[in-house]
């Protein structure tokens, strides 16, 4: 039922964010999706960390852009193979490496990917190396042609649809209640007759197709690859993403994607201090929401509903909506053209002279921003209070009896 | 000239750069003995302690006391980075574990970033640049190696037969490698497993910080300069045995070594693929190492 | 699981919808100023290229203001930072066409992240002027795209030139792998026999290496006369150790990638006798006052040490002529991207920091090996071989 809701939802994002750009970022996000429920499926319900999922995505990509722009194949036929090669070199390197546990498997599947990398460099006769492919043809059928934003946003969208579908499926199959078992213990599930080596392989090899899959999909997007995308540090950032939306969830794959690429978009406004922002937001999470984001949020606010009642509640959702409000609410500035904090901190340079250039406007951003986030605050606790006191009062009444 | 005639030189080269390799990875194997945790913040303290000596020389102090300063300094970033980040999520999941430390490293980079710059930025060696040459033309071509390299090498061994003592010979050792075996047995046996497990991120620090210190003359400080030496260290910990300092040495110095010659061998393109499959074939096939116990099932 | 995946589905319609109409709000396109457009990479790998550049752009937009705009109307200059990866730039480059509506764009800094843009621009019609170095940028010539930083080729040339005239024959390379490493050894394939020169060895090395001795031992056995280096700090600097700690005396010709202060504090002493081509910009103070660049060049170093307190570089140098060029164009064709375009097109004699810049159809880089001069460090300083 949900899927029909997500279908509805990834229909109507074209309508709110418009524009290439913003396309253009939905369609990174849905590729990273892909790559992330693989990601999910593996370290979530099979436990297995893997720091080299580039390396899937990087031979997806490489095969179809030398198979469509160096040998004028299909990109369609591409893409298949991209999966395909994907989802047999997961499965040969699976063999060995899934041997391993913890620690070691995850130094493993980095290892694996730094020499993926290295090959990907050095082999100029099938890659061209660090020049890159360019020239790889977009995705085409009939007389539409996948090369615009929006077009591949669409595509793109499938996708993601058809494998929420299939990963749930696989889920709520007797294989992945198998995987499950192993997760939790792979003792006990080995006890139990689960062949414990050829599930973790199973999904070893769905990770690799769906980040081939995705790969081959950046290939026909972005027109051009080179070694550079598909280095240790994507590995790690798609590894943040399943961890940050939380594992074993298929909405947190959704989640998580989204969450960093938009998180890193958002942070551009920190410049020098981004990596710095990120990384302090990736150990924080992971200390406070160990689970990911989703659960670990809920949990808290189950934690202060039954600890503080509406108010923290209410409080921090009026807070959010007065804070919103005081951005939207914020005024233009002299010329008539309107300037948003962000536009006017990406025009600066680091945050030392946004101090000394900021225009007074910004400044006043911000502060409509900061009022509204307390003004709301202050009204969610108030309001929260109030309706706390009612039910007490009602809940006193009954006990006693109630005589009006 | 064959490469017969130039192998005492590659096998000297593979020894020092080996050297820097293993002092990197002796920093892993402590919080490794406390935790079972790998830090893949490591190669962050290398790059703090070079930093920070590099700034104090640049004040004018002498180059000793800089790179104590830098030892200092990344032993209370290590303290700090224990208590903030990794006792908070003591129990929590490898996974979780890995990334707060891979996020703890993403963090320091920024940081230095910002602190420091990101252009390169020398320092001047020990005992200056003269090359020392151990042998002249003759049956083999020459063989020298520079000063500062005879200076990580000493400092490589010394660390290593002090650490060693450490962990065989004395009370403390023994009670750190316990918390990593089973934390609620050294528990009841009376071992503060918190402090212990500070004690040794503050020694992982000071080794770190120390090794950042006398590799910047060699490696030139620079904010991203540990990241890639972490991951070598990192290998070179494993190829040499997780719980151990003097497998994690051995480690260093073999893949400084098969490096090296794979340079003369084969090609320089592919060195760096040499070390990482390299290991590979060790975690395959004998995940204990070289030298290393099987403290725990892998 | 229902609630939560509602509220998932929502909540990320809502956050995108916040961050990004906050992004599609910008400045509306007010008549008068022209706006183009800046891709550097100001954080990430490349920043020591990206903010410099930054930096000049910046100086360049308050200096062109500050004499009047261009024929009247002032110079806006939209700055993005695209990190270093190919995906931001991409991304800052939608960002620039479609939200701010630029006239053009200058950067990027990097040769894989102009490339990633270029197919997207030329199809856009929007001019791009890239700061960076590899021919691929501009071979194949694509209409809208162009670069102002000398080309791998014209230093190869150059030091194939000087190699003739200290009469060389044998020599060495050692290159880092990255896209500029790579590029300078492609060159020197293809061009190192032609002039009689023997490759005798290639070696490679990685940006982050701590060392490379062994491939010099390895060199050394080959004897060459004189050892080619293709890479930019601290790799050269570490190969220049190197080379006296293995005690190989033959000269060393780095690449302009070495053009900058980085390594010549990076190197200290093992830097001393080591060539290498460069932009006239790092001896300005050499170049006599009758040669043609000799003003912009005095004029540009001048002016950025004043403004930042360091010395002015090549990669700055770059940022400058793409800007001034963009700038003397516009002043003739108004907000017109075709025109631009076609004006820049048709530039011959164009001085600027990098060389003579004579553009044509067929090129788009407008730089012959003139646009270098081979250059020695002395006494930790550079200085203009004649």
């Amino acid at each position: 039922m949900w899927f029909v809701l997500l279908g509805v939802a990834l229909g109507a994002l074209p309508l709110v964010m418009r524009g290439e750009y913003a396309l253009g970022l939905a369609v990174l996000v849905g590729i990273n999706t892909i790559i992330v429920l693989g990601l999910n499926l593996l370290m979530g319900y099979a436990g297995q960390v893997s720091l080299g999922q580039a390396a899937f995505v990087g031979i997806g990509a490489y095969a179809t852009a030398i198979l469509s722009a160096k040998l004028g194949w299909s990109p369609w036929l591409g893409l298949a193979a991209a999966a395909l090669l994907g989802a047999a070199v997961a499965g040969v390197v699976g063999l060995p490496l899934l041997r391993l546990r913890g620690h070691y498997l995850a130094m493993g599947t980095l290892g694996f990917g730094i020499i993926v990398h290295i090959v990907i460099v050095q082999w100029e006769s099938l890659t061209a190396g660090t020049v890159g492919i360019t020239q790889i043809p977009p995705l085409a059928m009939g007389y539409v042609t996948f090369g615009e934003p929006i077009r591949m946003y669409v595509l793109v969208a499938a996708a993601v649809l058809v494998c929420v579908v299939t990963a749930s499926n696989i889920v709520d199959s007797r294989v992945g209640r198998a995987m499950r078992a192993v997760h939790g213990s792979e003792v006990a599930a080995s006890t139990s007759g689960v062949d414990v080596q050829r599930y973790k392989r199973q999904v070893f090899v769905l990770s690799g197709a769906l980040a081939g899959l995705a790969g081959g999909l950046f290939a026909h997007y972005q027109g051009y690859i080179s070694p550079e995308s598909f280095d240790l540090s994507y590995s790690i950032s798609l590894v943040v993403m399943a961890v940050i939306g939380g594992m074993a969830s298929i909405w947190g794959a959704i989640f998580g994607a989204a969450a960093v690429t938009l998180i890193n978009e958002s942070l551009r406004a920190l410049l020098d201090y981004r990596e710095v922002g990120f990384g302090l937001l990736v150990v924080l999470i992971m200390i406070f929401w160990p689970e990911g984001v989703w659960r670990g949020a809920a949990g808290t606010a189950e934690r202060a509903w039954s600890r503080g009642g509406m108010r923290p509640l209410l409080g921090a959702v009026s807070a959010t909506l007065g804070g919103l409000a005081g951005f939207l609410l914020r005024p233009t500035d002299a010329s008539g053209a309107q300037a948003t904090f962000l536009d006017v901190i990406t025009r600066g340079a680091t945050l030392g002279e946004l101090n000394r250039e900021l225009a007074p406007l910004a400044q006043r951003s911000f502060a409509y921003l900061l009022i509204g986030v307390i003004v709301g605050a202050a009204l969610g606790v108030t309001v929260g209070y109030f309706i706390d006191q009612r039910r007490r009062r009602d809940v006193v009444g009954m006990a006693v009896g109630r005589s009006v | 000239m064959s490469f017969a005639s130039e192998l005492p030189q590659y096998v000297i080269t593979g020894l020092t750069t080996g050297s820097i390799y293993g002092m990197t990875a002796i920093g892993f194997t402590l919080i490794y003995n406390a935790t079972g945790a790998v830090n893949f913040a490591q190669g962050e303290f290398v790059t703090y302690g070079a930093l920070i000596a590099i700034s104090c020389v640049a004040k004018g102090v002498p180059v000793g006391a800089a790179v104590v300063v830098g030892m200092g300094g990344v032993m209370v970033l290590a303290a700090l980075l224990e208590r903030a980040a990794i006792r908070p999520a003591r129990r929590a999941s490898v996974i979780t574990l890995i990334i707060i430390t891979i996020g703890a490293s993403m963090l320091l980079r920024g940081v230095a970033a910002n602190l420091w710059g990101q252009d390169a930025l020398p320092m001047p060696s020990f005992s200056g640049d003269e090359p020392i040459v151990l042998a002249r033309r003759g049956l083999f071509s020459s063989v020298s190696l520079a000063p500062q390299q005879v200076w990580v090498m000493g400092v490589v061994l010394v660390a290593m037969v002090l650490l060693w003592v450490l962990g065989d010979r004395t009370l403390v050792g023994k009670a750190i490698r316990a918390c990593a075996i089973n934390r609620r047995a050294a528990q009841l046996a009376g071992i503060p497993v918190s402090r212990m497990v500070m004690l040794s991120f503050a020694l992982s620090g000071l080794l770190g910080g120390l090794a950042g210190g006398i590799f910047a003359p060699i490696v030139m400080g620079q904010y991203n300069m540990g990241t890639m030496l972490g991951l070598k260290g990192f290998a070179a910990a494993i190829l040499g045995g997780m719980g151990n300092p003097v497998g994690a040495v051995v480690g260093g110095l073999v893949l400084g070594l098969l490096e090296n010659l794979s340079t003369a061998v084969i090609s320089s393109g592919y060195k760096d693929a040499v070390a990482f499959a390299v290991m590979l074939v060790v975690l395959l096939t004998r995940p204990s190492g070289l030298l290393g116990r099987r403290t725990r099932t892998v | 699981m229902t609630t939560r995946s509602c509220w998932t589905v929502v909540l990320l319609v809502l956050a995108a919808a916040v961050v990004m109409s906050s992004a599609a709000w910008g400045r509306a396109a007010a008549g008068s100023p022209y706006v183009i457009g800046a891709i550097f990479s100001i954080t990430g790998d490349a920043s020591s290229l990206g903010v410099p550049e930054r930096n000049t752009a910046q100086m360049l937009e308050k200096q062109i203001n500050a004499a009047g705009g261009i024929a009247g109307h002032p110079l806006k200059i939209v700055i993005e930072d695209d990190r270093g990866t190919e995906a931001e730039a991409l991304n800052a480059a939608r960002r620039l066409v479609e939200r701010d509506k630029v006239l053009a764009i200058v950067g990027p800094s990097r040769t894989g992240t102009s490339l990633a843009i270029k197919d997207y621009l030329n199809k856009q019609k929007v001019p791009l002027v890239s700061c960076a170095a590899a021919i691929q940028i501009v071979e194949p010539v694509a209409p809208y795209v162009f670069k102002t930083p000398q080309s791998d080729r014209m230093a190869v040339a150059k030091i194939v030139s000087y190699l003739k005239a200290k009469k060389i024959t044998r020599v060495a390379s050692i290159s880092d792998n990255t896209a500029f490493g790579k590029g300078g050894l492609a060159e020197l394939h293809a061009r190192l026999p032609k002039a009689g020169i023997t490759l005798v060895m290639a070696e490679e090395f990685g940006p982050k290496d701590p060392s490379m001795e062994g491939q010099l031992t390895k060199i050394r056995g080959a004897n060459p006369q004189a050892i080619i280096c293709w890479g930019t700090p601290p790799g050269p600097a570490i190969i220049a150790k190197n080379m006296k700690t293995l005690g190989i005396n033959v000269p060393l010709i780095c690449s302009h990638g070495v053009a900058n202060a980085t390594f010549l504090s990076v190197a200290g002493a093992a830097a001393e006798g080591v060539v290498l081509p460069a932009g006239r910009l790092i001896v300005y103070d050499q170049i006599p006052a009758s040669n043609r660049q000799a003003k912009v060049l005095r004029g540009y170093a001048t002016s950025y040490q004043k403004t930042f307190g360091k010395p002015a570089d090549t990669f700055g140098g770059h940022a400058y002529d793409a800007v001034t060029l963009l700038a003397k164009v516009m002043a003739t064709t108004g907000p017109n991207r075709d025109k631009i375009r076609a004006a820049i097109e048709k530039t011959k004699g164009f001085v600027g920091t990098g060389g003579i810049f004579n553009f044509s159809p067929t090129d788009h880089n407008g730089l012959s090996e003139d646009a270098f001069v081979m250059v020695q460090i002395k006494n930790g300083k550079w200085t203009l071989l004649k």
